[in-house]
């Protein structure tokens, strides 16, 4: 029995079509499993279905600022069940109930931005599970959560499927759910795409690639110097005693499990975290935040193009001609007057990257540069950055594309900054 | 933004957000506010020969001077909500909660900031409820001038202007008005422009 | 005391305060807060941080008052100097003998205002230390830009004001996933009635403060 229908329907935000002539319907009780580039429609697709099937659809959401609304997980299940109308004598003892199961009863009035990320994941879970709701929604749900994680939620996930729930996941890297999707709808050039399951194994073989890193020891001069760096947060320690020299021009990658601590290393290089222990840099420095939006000071491309050439550091891309060949490139040629608040995700990182190489510092630091982008922007972006001549440390969790640049290469695990020899 | 008497959360929580945002910054404008004429206004009279007695009260009549020019800072929230969400009450809602969480963030006002909050939000939410909430553009000038009266009433009865010269109390009301006129209005009505250009607002 | 309604005493007092000169009233405020603040258990900590920020205005108050008023007189400069310290107890009781998510849902629970609004502004002062870190991250990303934003560039406003529509966007959905509805039935946890004895208890306060108000 279908629950959702789409009968050539356009999908549209605030007028602009983001999917055209959309065509399927989705049976109750199926696993859908939404896989496209970000910025292709994935969210809008969600979007479209809350508002039109279900208001109080049970959802997981990618970023946990965006999932809880209350302090503490018991005032999150207390906000729940309230609203579910449940017995309030038997609300306390439910909530108990519900922490256990999802391994959580200790951190039960801890504040929820203190909890790792994947605590908040299963706290997200065990709320979307208890939600009386047939369709749960899940949107990029493992996005900072680490491995051990990721098995005990998908377990969960299982279950729901097992009741029967009907079950919509969107997630950059589909692998995680091989054998459990019925379906996969492909997002692609504004149009919905539906694989049936006997085409399921060309599609997960095109997210399998192979990279070949070549790392090289580094000359030159110290840009940044880190010694003794400790970062602790509330009552967790992330970062133990890190010590490392970064010398000028090398392209730095930083890798490690989701929340290993990768951003709150570059946030302490950039001054924005508390740390103990010392970091000195040389030159000057920015850091392109992960969430690109963050780094506009302006209205329009064009006006945060001008704002860059005007307070250049170095002059490695300033030449009006060269930068309009960039923007080209990177399609942002038709959209100089556009607002940079109406681009998409895409369009903003890619903005974002432009200004930066245009400003050019002596120190770059890149935070997830080229999650949710195509294999061709990548590549478009990274031989943008292999014109400048900045020190470049990045974080990326994708490394496509990436050994076309990386020239040394480090680890987080336990705790601890570990200098790789080599990247298989 | 949509229809407009009905209040869906997602209003509340933007007009709230939008008060947040001021409460914050309020506090920066109390502190500083407060460090600067406390330290120096005393401290330069002080070291100018007079007693230390009078330099303390000089640099109360600085001080109220100062809170004349700077009251328009503390009434930013309110019209900037009111433009942007077009909706009965929102001028209020918003310009209330930065008082309320520039008193939790610990402001050396106390209780008084809940109460400056409400009396300044009423002022400003009436010159927008004139005009029905249907001319947002001619409301925001209505509610600079019935924001100034009210906040200026009203603190004329809790301050004791009364027990002042006359004349004092007016250019001290002249340079309240035009401080809201300048940051209530004017820079509340550019943060606004910059908004549409953005296609943030409409 | 119900939250809601130690909120509104402490509101009524304040208002007493700004408009009725009684010294009494004053020392009696102050009094009263501080014995509650202590039965509460409030840190001692908290106790000096309010002496101190209202130390400046405290005297500043009095030789103001003394000498600008026409007829010089010190009981009035007194009383004007200690209401800095009145108002900054009766905050401190608002603020540090309850949490905000308590007070906003005595409010629901026990005056009955609408939930889109007690959760609503809830959720948003939830995002306090959010907004705080946001307004950092934008002057910091200013500078690293090489443009200085102070609190007179409109850019701080729109990029803060920017954020709001993200998250008051991102909040609102949250509020749907977590099953609320705006106009639906709620239950309440632990709910325990609004009671008679409390309501006595209130207006016994306020009488009271209207009494010392009057002493002369």
């Amino acid at each position: 029995m279908a629950v959702i229908e789409f009968h050539n329907q356009d999908i549209n935000v605030e007028k602009k079509i983001i999917l055209k002539k959309v065509n399927l319907s989705i049976d109750a009780g199926e696993f859908i499993l939404l896989s496209g580039v970000s910025g292709s429609g994935k969210t809008t697709f969600i979007n479209k279905i809350v508002d039109e099937y279900q208001q109080t659809a049970a959802r997981v959401f990618q970023n946990p600022d965006q999932q809880f609304t209350m302090e503490t997980p018991l005032l999150e299940l207390v906000f729940l069940l309230e609203n579910l109308r449940f017995p309030s004598q038997k609300i306390g003892q439910k909530i108990d109930e519900i922490l256990r199961e999802f391994h959580l009863l200790d951190k039960k009035n801890q504040f929820v931005y203190t909890l790792s990320g994947g605590e908040q994941q299963r706290l997200a879970l065990a709320e979307a599970a208890n939600l009386k709701s047939d369709l749960v929604i899940l949107d990029e749900p493992f996005a900072s959560v680490d491995r051990k994680n990721i098995a005990f939620l998908l377990d969960k996930v299982k279950d729901l499927k097992k009741a029967g729930k009907t079950i919509i996941v969107a997630d950059h890297n589909p692998l995680i759910y091989q054998g459990l999707a019925n379906r996969i709808f492909l997002f692609e050039n504004q149009k919905v795409k539906i694989l049936e399951k006997n085409n399921f194994d060309d599609f997960y073989q095109g997210f399998r690639y192979r990279n070949n890193f070549h790392l090289k020891q580094a000359h030159g001069n110290p840009r940044i110097k880190i010694q003794n760096l400790s970062v602790g947060f509330s009552n967790r320690l992330l970062l133990d005693n890190l010590k490392t020299e970064i010398l000028n021009q090398e392209n730095v990658l930083i890798s490690g499990e989701n929340g290993s601590g990768k951003s709150t290393l570059l946030k302490s290089i950039a001054g924005l975290q508390k740390y103990e222990g010392k970091i000195k840099t040389y030159g000057r420095l920015s850091l392109a935040f992960q969430n690109s939006s963050d780094s506009f000071l302006k209205t329009t491309v064009d006006e945060e193009i001008q704002l860059s050439k005007k307070k250049a550091f170095n002059h490695y891309l300033d030449d009006q001609q060269q930068i309009e060949r960039w923007l080209k490139k990177l399609s942002l040629d038709k959209l100089l007057e556009s607002s940079v608040y109406t681009l998409s995700g895409g369009e903003q990182k890619k903005l974002q990257i432009l200004l930066l190489v245009i400003q050019a510092p002596e120190i770059v630091l890149l935070d997830e540069p080229f999650s949710g982008l195509d294999k061709k922007s990548v590549l478009n972006l990274i031989s943008l950055l292999q014109e400048s001549r900045s020190t470049k440390i990045f974080i990326s969790h994708q490394l496509f594309g990436l050994d076309k640049i990386i020239s040394s290469a480090y680890l987080i695990k336990n705790k601890k900054l570990i200098k790789m020899e080599n990247i298989s | 933004m949509n229809n407009n008497k009905h209040w869906k959360i997602i209003d509340v929580i933007l007009a709230a957000l939008i008060g947040v945002i001021f409460g914050v910054l309020y506090f920066g404008f109390g502190l500083s506010w407060n460090a600067f004429v406390s330290l120096f206004t005393p401290l330069a009279s002080f070291l100018s020969g007079h007693s230390l007695a009078s330099s303390l009260s000089a640099s109360l009549i600085a001080a109220q001077v100062t809170t004349a020019a700077t009251t328009g800072l503390f009434m930013m929230a309110g019209p900037i909500a009111a433009l942007i969400l077009k909706k009965p009450g929102s001028a209020f809602l918003s310009n209330l909660i930065a008082s309320v969480v520039e008193m939790v963030i610990g402001s050396a006002w106390g209780v008084l900031d809940i109460i400056w909050g409400i009396v300044q939000g009423a002022g400003i939410e009436a010159g927008f409820a004139l005009t029905l909430y249907k001319k947002p553009r001619l409301g925001l000038w209505l509610s600079i001038v019935t924001g100034s009266i009210v906040s200026f009433v009203y603190h004329y009865f809790e301050k004791s202007y009364y027990k002042f010269d006359f004349a004092y109390v007016m250019i001290l009301f002249l340079i309240w008005f035009l401080s809201i006129l300048i940051f209530a209005g004017l820079m509340d009505l550019i943060i606004f422009k910059v908004l549409k250009k953005a296609k943030l607002v409409k | 005391m119900k939250p809601a309604l130690k909120f509104i005493l402490v509101f009524f007092i304040g208002l007493e305060l700004a408009f009725i000169r009684s010294l009494w009233l004053n020392i009696f405020t102050i009094i009263g807060a501080m014995i509650y603040l202590l039965f509460k258990r409030v840190s001692i900590k908290k106790f000096i941080w309010i002496g101190l920020i209202g130390f400046v205005p405290f005297v500043g108050s009095w030789f103001m008052y003394f000498n600008l008023s026409i007829d010089h007189s010190a009981p009035f400069a007194w009383i004007m100097a200690l209401r800095v310290y009145a108002y900054m107890f009766l905050g401190g009781v608002v603020v540090y003998s309850q949490t905000t998510t308590q007070l906003m849902r005595s409010f629901e629970q026990d005056l009955h205002m609408n939930p889109t609004f007690v959760y609503g502004i809830l959720g948003a002062l939830n995002f306090l230390p959010k907004m705080n870190r946001q307004i950092k991250i934008i002057r910091a990303s200013g500078k690293m830009r090489g443009v200085r934003l102070t609190i007179f560039s409109p850019q701080l406003y729109v990029k803060a004001i920017y954020n709001s529509f993200v998250w008051s966007n991102n909040l609102s959905q949250a509020m749907y996933a977590h099953g609320f509805l705006e106009d639906a039935k709620r239950t309440h946890y632990q709910q325990k009635p609004l009671t008679c004895k409390e309501i006595l208890e209130f207006l016994f306060m306020i009488i009271l403060s209207i009494i010392a108000s009057l002493i002369k």
